[in-house]
């Protein structure tokens, strides 16, 4: 860490004063967008979500903790935490999982290497709304590919996005598949970083495949899952758009089933203008996630260097 | 470069970035926007501009945008005084507009115009404290379509008068595969979809029975009307399509996609599927019907519209208004519902030619005595209600437990009440 006392800024003279004078001068404007953008919003929801904050009517009273206390009350919120906990720890845990199987099984450089991390990759760099709309199809009931596929074995059809028990799970397999190709690309920039020479000291003192991975590979790893742990809850939390797409619409699933909470706090806040309440969902979701985040800090225990 | 210059650099770019905002916004001063929520009417609305532009000598910039974000973006910018000059929205989501003195109210000869041009349903659902903020472009009611095809092949040569037929036609017509699997809809009903259009579907069948969703307890109070007799018939109804006599399913193609394919041999909607089939399955013969009543000679269903506002931040106005007369003109009028299929309420223009052109349109602007128009209600929580109970139909259609289980049905609703006079009484409503 740095540590900058008031006697540093004395001792800069001359040319460094000016180097430094000059970095201020170009830091602020983004520092200021940063204030702008991310800091007064985040302050701003806080703000909200202790008021009855209607979009249109001008009349927002003060009422302190009420839209936490009526959130602890509210059967959608609950139907939607309960559902985004169960996508998360499912897409998180298959997809952390399966990223750094493929990640060991592509490590080594071959012939076709290349190909298979372009085609694992492949899928992150499409946007997640034309990627929603391309699964949507697959999973339609009468004319989805899936399901011709299952017909043409002899399999009856599946209702993918229609059937109330399924339709969550249809969704985080297509989550895992967007997101595979990126992790596994984090896993085999950590691999790649590994010195071989550890593995060589290693196998000469007669590790086998699994004590190299237990004691080498893993351990030097643990930044790496630590941080594809953390975006992955992040991300996975905050999952709308491929429920948005898939679900909404005539021919799509049931509500309930499907019910997210971004997806919740969108309804509240630009569906029905309910700002105030919708802020306490976000601030509810953001010590959610703030814990989870914190905890995958205490079990992954990573000593500094 | 010496600071001087640097200095004399940043503000002469900052006076070309001002000069050339003042230009934009000079420029502007005799452009008027108009923002929709139905794409589809665009290439109408583009043309009008176009016209107005030649005719007028003023400009006019539409903007279309799905539905759900044009409700957002008015939500944000009317508040804030960003709002467009026109904007053409709905009679349930406008009272909340009105309510906090964001609408102007029309020029004098813009309510001649109104209370002349209009039918007297469309006034009524568009009268707020006794008065009328729009001007109604479009007036919509639900119909039943009905596959002419499919009913020769099932023996039937009309489409169903009253519950009793509908649920028998419904029966003929419904195909099963080998395993016992709905292949073929006899009716296609509208079981889900997030959001209050399941609601909507219902509300329909409910207006048919002389049910509504809501009922006023007094000028400014409501509250659940749906879990009543009507509501409980109308909820079975459902229950027996679905789970008793089989006539509908969840795996198959719904709504409008279906009938287009032959996937069902009814369903109920507003007119926009007509040019749809037309273009999608032109060798479709289909025809429209009043939707059938719970007993003979009594029916409904949902009628709602869509009006041009003008909010009183709008510097314009006076084009505006000037737009919104000039868009009422036949011209633009006749192709909003022959090529989109989007009827107006007008009693000042005839549409006989084409009612002749396309029968399936002709019930549009019928208005039979003692019909039932169930309205959205011109309250600003409408669509959390519509929303929320949509929701638990959605859940009711599937249970199957709820088939000759009028107990059942009543606790359905009952709870769904509970939760609607809630969303009222947080608003004060109730």
């Amino acid at each position: 860490m740095f540590n900058i006392s008031a006697g540093y800024w004395l001792r800069i003279k001359g040319l460094e004063r000016k180097k430094l004078q000059f970095a201020i001068l170009v830091i602020i404007p983004i520092l200021l967008l940063f204030l702008v953008l991310r800091i007064i919003p985040v302050f701003g929801t806080f703000y909200l979500s202790l008021y009855r904050w209607h979009l249109i009517k001008p009349d927002r009273p003060f009422i302190g903790l009420e839209n936490f206390s009526r959130i602890m009350i509210d059967k959608n919120f609950r139907i939607a935490l309960f559902n985004t906990t169960n996508f998360t720890i499912i897409v998180v845990s298959i997809s952390v999982t399966l990223a750094l199987l493929l990640a060991l099984a592509l490590e080594k450089k071959t012939r076709l290497g290349g190909w298979y991390e372009f085609a694992y990759f492949l899928p992150v760099v499409i946007p997640m709304v034309p990627v929603s709309m391309i699964w949507k199809w697959m999973y339609d009931t009468t004319y989805g590919i899936i399901n011709i596929l299952l017909k043409a074995i002899g399999l009856s059809p599946v209702g993918w996005l229609t059937e109330p028990k399924i339709a969550l799970y249809s969704i985080i397999i297509m989550s895992i598949w967007k997101v595979l190709g990126y992790y596994m690309v984090l896993f085999l920039v950590g691999l790649r970083n590994i010195p071989v020479e550890y593995y060589e000291a290693a196998r000469i003192d007669g590790a086998g495949g699994w004590q190299l991975f237990k004691n080498i590979t893993f351990p030097l790893l643990k930044r790496m899952t630590l941080y594809i742990c953390v975006i992955a809850t992040i991300q996975n939390y905050n999952v709308f758009t491929q429920v948005y797409v898939m679900t909404t619409g005539s021919q799509a699933a049931p509500m309930a089933a499907v019910r997210v909470l971004v997806y919740e706090i969108y309804q509240n806040g630009f569906r029905y203008f309910k700002m105030g309440y919708a802020s306490a969902q976000v601030v509810v979701l953001f010590a959610i996630v703030m814990i989870i985040s914190l905890i995958y800090f205490k079990v992954f225990k990573i000593e500094d260097d | 470069m010496n600071k001087r210059k640097l200095i004399i650099i940043f503000l002469a770019l900052a006076l070309v970035f001002c000069l050339v905002n003042i230009s934009v916004v000079c420029a502007q001063t005799q452009k008027i926007s108009v923002w929709i929520g139905w794409s589809q009417l665009l290439p109408v609305y583009e043309e009008a501009a176009a016209d107005f532009k030649a005719e007028m000598g003023k400009d006019v910039e539409v903007l279309a945008f799905p539905l759900r974000e044009f409700e957002r973006k008015l939500a944000v910018s009317i508040p804030s005084g960003n709002a467009p000059d026109v904007f053409v929205t709905s009679e349930y989501i406008i009272p909340q507009y009105i309510e906090a003195g964001y609408v102007m109210e029309p020029p004098k000869e813009v309510g001649e115009f109104i209370k002349s041009s209009f039918d007297p349903i469309t006034l009524g659902i568009n009268t707020f404290n006794g008065k009328i903020y729009g001007v109604p472009q479009i007036g919509i009611a639900r119909v039943l379509y009905w596959n002419k095809e499919l009913f020769k092949e099932a023996g039937l040569s009309n489409p169903p008068k009253n519950w009793e037929e509908l649920v028998g036609y419904a029966k003929k017509l419904t195909v099963y595969d080998s395993d016992g699997k709905v292949v073929r809809s006899g009716i296609c009903l509208r079981k889900f979809g997030a959001g209050s259009g399941v609601t909507e579907k219902f509300q329909i069948l409910l207006a048919s029975a002389g049910g509504g969703i809501l009922k006023r307890t007094s000028d400014e109070k409501w509250c659940a009307a749906y879990n009543d007799e009507a509501g409980r018939a109308t909820l079975k109804l459902y229950i027996d399509l679905i789970h008793k006599y089989k006539t509908d399913s969840f795996d198959i193609k719904q709504d409008s996609e279906a009938f287009a394919l032959g996937h069902t041999a009814m369903f109920i909607r507003e007119f926009w599927p007509i040019p749809y089939f037309k273009a999608t399955a032109p060798d479709l013969k289909f025809g429209t019907t009043l939707i059938p009543g719970r007993k003979d000679g009594k029916s409904g269903t949902v009628y709602s519209t869509e009006s041009a506002f003008v909010p009183k931040s709008s510097k314009n106005a006076e084009i505006a208004w000037e737009f919104i007369i000039f868009f009422n003109r036949e011209k633009y009028v006749r192709k909003m519902f022959e090529d989109i299929g989007w009827p107006a309420p007008r009693i000042d223009l005839d549409f006989s030619d084409i009612y002749s052109r396309e029968e399936a349109y002709a019930v549009a602007n019928e208005r039979p005595e003692g019909y039932i128009y169930s309205t959205y209600p011109p309250i600003p929580v409408a669509d959390e209600i519509w929303t929320k109970l949509g929701e638990r139909l959605e859940a009711a259609y599937r249970d199957a437990s709820l088939v000759d289980n009028l107990e059942g049905i009543k606790k359905v609703l009952d709870e769904a009440a509970i939760e609607t006079n809630n969303i009222l009484g947080e608003s004060d409503l109730y």
